[in-house]
């Protein structure tokens, strides 16, 4: 058998590529889990190694949470919650149980995601069954989205992308800029709230603050 | 002074439909009170694929936004700290790969590949079959507690290997092993007992 060895070099003298192809039965020492490549967490979590397990979990926790808010009917948090709990199950039981071989770089990736989409389009169709009667189905914003949903194509890239741009354009903003995105994007405050918490002092009325504003959503953009 | 105006005029990009309903789009994926009604941008949104691709991308990015930020505060480390340790209890109920009985130790070096797990549980078999003579496929995946699949085509290897008989009775299929096999089973017990 030829498996995909994810680890470039040797680790306690030992290739764990070998390993995969004889069936070694014993636990490895592990370099620390922020170096290691997907791949290879997903190879230690075969190893029932518990720290691979919590990497894993840590790295695509954002990711997955966001994917199931975009592609799912229903975005409030328990849903989320629940849905992320159930992927995070079926991949890392399957890797507990060595079902799944790495077979390139980004595979693990890839079947993160694929599961993803296999288990919100089965929770949103059990849930469609069960929770919501037919005639209020799908909100007006659900309505909107052409795309059908969990019907969308699997994307893993699309939340470091827009965390990146996110990032990039954030850090082109002055600090009070970056403040006022911190209280009216991220905190929603309405923007009387922010006027009356007297914080900046070139800003006295909600016209200047919308005007503001409006000056850093044309740099937030994503279109521009 | 007025023909100037007129110039202004002209030069200025004409106002389209859709620069009217930008700053809505971006207040309601803020979250934010809209200016216009949801119904109007609702109704607008239906006819005007641009908006629509354009609301996409500000309520993708004001998710990421929240989600980066508030991953950060220590309530955030919290809740996937708490949501990760409910995970792991139910995965330390999982049997890994060459633990088939429940009260066997969970954790280290019990990793095999997919041969070696009908290889294992084949043995596995082959010893039940030794201590309790003929019985049902079913019953045997029961009392060893592993999947009735696995428990199959390790059935199907061993009577490959010419290890096991097999016959079937009242809609179900039994096993047991063949009278060489069964002695050899016997004489390792024989040596186990004569062990000091």
């Amino acid at each position: 058998m030829t498996a995909y060895c994810p680890y470039p070099e040797t680790i306690g003298g030992r290739r764990p590529g070998q390993w995969v192809a004889t069936g070694i039965l014993e636990r490895c020492p592990m370099p620390a889990n922020e170096q290691l490549t997907d791949e290879a967490l997903a190879f230690a979590c075969s190893c029932n190694d518990d720290a691979s397990y919590a990497a894993l979990y840590e790295r695509y926790y954002n990711h997955i949470g966001f994917y199931i808010k975009r592609n799912s009917v229903y975005k409030d948090q328990s849903f989320i919650d629940d849905t992320r709990g159930i992927i995070f199950f079926t991949v890392l039981s399957n890797l507990k149980q060595g079902r799944f071989t790495p077979k390139f770089p980004g595979s693990f990736k890839k079947y993160l995601f694929e599961t993803a989409q296999r288990v919100v389009f089965d929770e949103n169709r059990n849930r469609l069954k069960f929770v919501r009667p037919v005639t209020e189905l799908f909100t007006e914003e659900e309505l909107l989205d052409p795309d059908g949903l969990a019907y969308r194509e699997v994307d893993p890239d699309d939340y470091e992308e827009i965390a990146a741009r996110a990032k990039e354009v954030l850090a082109k903003l002055n600090s009070q800029e970056q403040r006022l995105v911190q209280l009216y994007f991220i905190e929603e405050m309405p923007p009387e709230d922010i006027i009356a918490l007297k914080e900046f002092h070139n800003i006295k009325t909600v016209d200047v603050l919308k005007n503001k504003i409006y000056r850093i959503k044309q740099k937030l953009n994503p279109r521009t | 002074m007025a023909n100037n105006n007129s110039t202004k005029a002209k030069n200025k990009p004409p106002i389209t439909g859709c620069e009217k309903y930008e700053q809505a789009i971006t207040d309601f994926a803020a979250g934010q009170k809209m200016d216009i009604t949801k119904e109007e941008l609702f109704e607008h949104l239906k006819n005007c694929k641009e908006c629509r691709k354009d609301l996409t991308q500000w309520q993708d990015t004001m998710t990421v936004m929240k989600t980066e930020a508030f991953s950060k505060t220590p309530e955030g480390q919290a809740k996937m700290k708490g949501d990760f340790a409910k995970l792991k209890a139910k995965l330390d109920q999982v049997p890994a790969p060459g633990q088939p009985l429940q009260d066997k130790p969970a954790g280290v070096g019990n990793r095999i590949n997919t041969a070696d797990k009908y290889g294992t549980t084949a043995g596995i078999i082959w010893q039940y079959l030794g201590k309790h003579g003929k019985t049902g496929v079913a019953k045997i995946a029961a009392d060893i507690h592993i999947d009735i699949d696995t428990v199959k085509y390790s059935v199907g290897w061993l009577f490959g290997q010419e290890k096991l008989c097999m016959s079937h009775e009242t809609g179900e299929d039994y096993v047991w092993l063949v009278p060489a096999e069964m002695q050899k089973y016997q004489n390792i017990v024989l040596n186990k007992e004569r062990e000091p």
